[in-house]
């Protein structure tokens, strides 16, 4: 089958896209597989999870086209351990715990794929949550109403479960 | 300028007598493999897992052998007055021999990654070895709660209070958004895994677990084999697992396992009833070959010895055979490994030797505990 975009070159690469139920299938040589990669922030997402697995498995159990690092600007290092996200990728291992913060982005991403949820739902350093049974809860909850009008979902979800710790402190020192 | 210490903590010194630890170590039978808890005819141990890291130094993958030093001191302070783990030992690996590291391997107070590391990895192990904490192992800390049969309340509940008792001593890396940040993503959240080790031979007569292990993968659970690598199954012994720690609470992990070990136990004891009534299985003439071989060989490999225990517990239970207890054959399947053999028989290096005698001590022990 030729290439869906170039129609020049042999198609390898299978592109699906999902949106709102909808399934749309492009097939891409090798090339224009590339060039999407540096449009489409999702299409690197098999090639993270590829990296992790060959990672822990040691070997790729996902073959993916490799993306272009040239034409990238420089790309973002962990100001704490130096550590760039491809390093990352190709070890399946941060460096530090700053690392979760500056890739936050992809590592939603990646732990979406591994776990099937990016939200921590279980317990708390018993320190962290007495830090935040200080804080000011009405100023937190007018937070969480302004993030919520503002669509700034994540930084909702932040503030609702610092607000959820803080509550839970509050009825346990009650 | 600080002033010099007149005297190491008691946690520091105790470190230069890490292979004395672990010589008085390997001659004894964990406290917790002796207790024999609910179920354990099938389920042979219960083990919880956190993982955790220190929020102000890099991680192991890439920090360097000082600063990793610097952690095992401070998780060493902190353990020091642990009252879950009263007055626990402190093993330093890079003072340890092979055969020591492999002891407690052996143990599962070492994982196998642990015991290959170089520098600034050591094990603090409490009392009759229920709780332990590895430092520098793929993450800063890794603490480990066991507990004999199917125990997940009990393994928890001391895990939880050593983790609590830590966090007031150690900055963890956490997030409210993530949870606990650990090395690979794939521990991010609780950091928690709970494993049982599970006896079935009678699904595995039957064949019947691969329809067992379908059901596991749809609810994030791993079940595969827990000796020897691949697939090939040793001793009809499996480890089961949760894969998932976020977007999950512990309560519903442990919950989950409770209830799927539940569930897999009746299978197994199902199974087991159905292999009785089976009269062209025969089982009751399998169990008593085995008996024979294993009384009259006269070199047992490893993997054999563990293929033919399997079906003397099976014949245990199924009351075909009498005379030995659970805890009996737990001791025997420590003692026959490489560096218990080593320890408490003074066992060679070489295979073939260490065959020869293996045969030996499965010959005697089944003879003196005979009734």
């Amino acid at each position: 089958m030729q290439c869906q975009v170039c129609k020049k070159a042999k198609a390898t690469v299978r592109y699906t896209t999902v949106i709102n139920t909808k399934k749309a299938e492009q097939y891409l040589c090798e090339a224009c597989a590339e060039k999407t990669g540096m449009i489409n922030p999702l299409a690197g997402i098999p090639e993270i999870f590829g990296h992790i697995l060959a990672g822990i498995l040691g070997e790729a159990l996902v073959s993916s086209p490799p993306r272009s690092r040239k034409k990238r600007p420089r790309e973002p290092r962990c100001p704490s351990c130096g550590m760039t996200f491809s390093q990352f990728e190709e070890r399946g291992k941060v460096g530090c715990a700053q690392c979760y913060k500056i890739f936050s982005g992809e590592m939603k991403i990646l732990l979406r794929r591994l776990h099937g949820s990016s939200r921590h739902k279980g317990r708390a350093p018993r320190k962290l949550i007495s830090a935040t049974a200080s804080v000011n809860l009405p100023r937190l909850r007018r937070e969480l109403q302004e993030a919520i009008l503002q669509e700034r979902f994540e930084r909702a979800a932040e503030l609702r479960n610092l607000i959820r710790a803080a509550e839970t402190t509050k009825d346990a020192t009650k | 300028m600080k002033p010099l210490s007149p005297t190491l903590p008691e946690w520091e010194a105790a470190l230069l007598n890490s292979a004395q630890e672990v010589q008085a170590l390997s001659l004894t039978l964990p406290q917790w493999v002796e207790e024999g808890g609910p179920h354990a005819e099938i389920v042979f141990s219960t083990r919880i897992r956190l993982a955790r890291n220190l929020a102000k130094h890099l991680f192991p993958s890439i920090a360097s052998a000082a600063e990793l030093t610097t952690v095992s001191d401070e998780i060493c302070a902190a353990a020091s007055v642990s009252g879950v783990l009263t007055r626990p030992k402190f093993v330093e690996m890079d003072f340890l021999a092979q055969v020591d590291r492999l002891v407690l391997v052996e143990r599962r107070l070492a994982s196998p990654a642990l015991a290959d590391r170089k520098g600034s990895a050591r094990i603090i192990i409490g009392a009759g070895e229920y709780a332990s904490i590895m430092t520098n192992e793929e993450d800063h800390l890794r603490l480990q709660s066991f507990q004999s049969g199917l125990n997940v309340r009990a393994a928890w509940q001391a895990l939880e209070r050593l983790d609590e008792e830590l966090s007031n001593h150690l900055d963890y890396a956490f997030s409210p958004q993530l949870g606990y940040l650990t090395v690979c993503p794939t521990n991010t959240g609780t950091g928690m895994r709970v494993s049982l080790l599970v006896h079935l031979p009678a699904l595995v007569i039957l064949q019947e677990m691969e329809k067992v292990s379908k059901k596991f993968a749809k609810l994030g659970l791993t079940l595969r084999g827990f000796y020897g690598e691949g697939t090939e199954v040793i001793g009809n012994v499996f480890q089961i697992s949760n894969q998932l720690t976020l977007g999950c609470s512990e309560e519903d992990t442990l919950g989950l396992l409770e209830h799927v070990a539940e569930q897999l136990v009746q299978l197994e004891q199902e199974a087991r009833m159905r292999l009785l009534a089976d009269k062209n299985l025969n089982i009751e003439d399998k169990v008593w070959r085995t008996y024979g071989i294993l009384r009259y060989a006269r070199s047992l490999s490893a993997v054999e010895f563990l293929n033919f225990l399997s079906l003397i517990r099976l014949g245990l239970d199924l009351k075909i055979l009498s005379g030995w207890t659970n805890t009996m054959l737990q001791e025997l399947m420590l003692v026959t490994q490489p560096g218990h053999m080593q320890k408490w028989y003074k066992a060679s290096r070489v295979t073939e030797k260490r065959d020869k005698l293996r045969a030996d001590i499965v010959k005697n022990k089944l003879a003196l505990n005979r009734q």
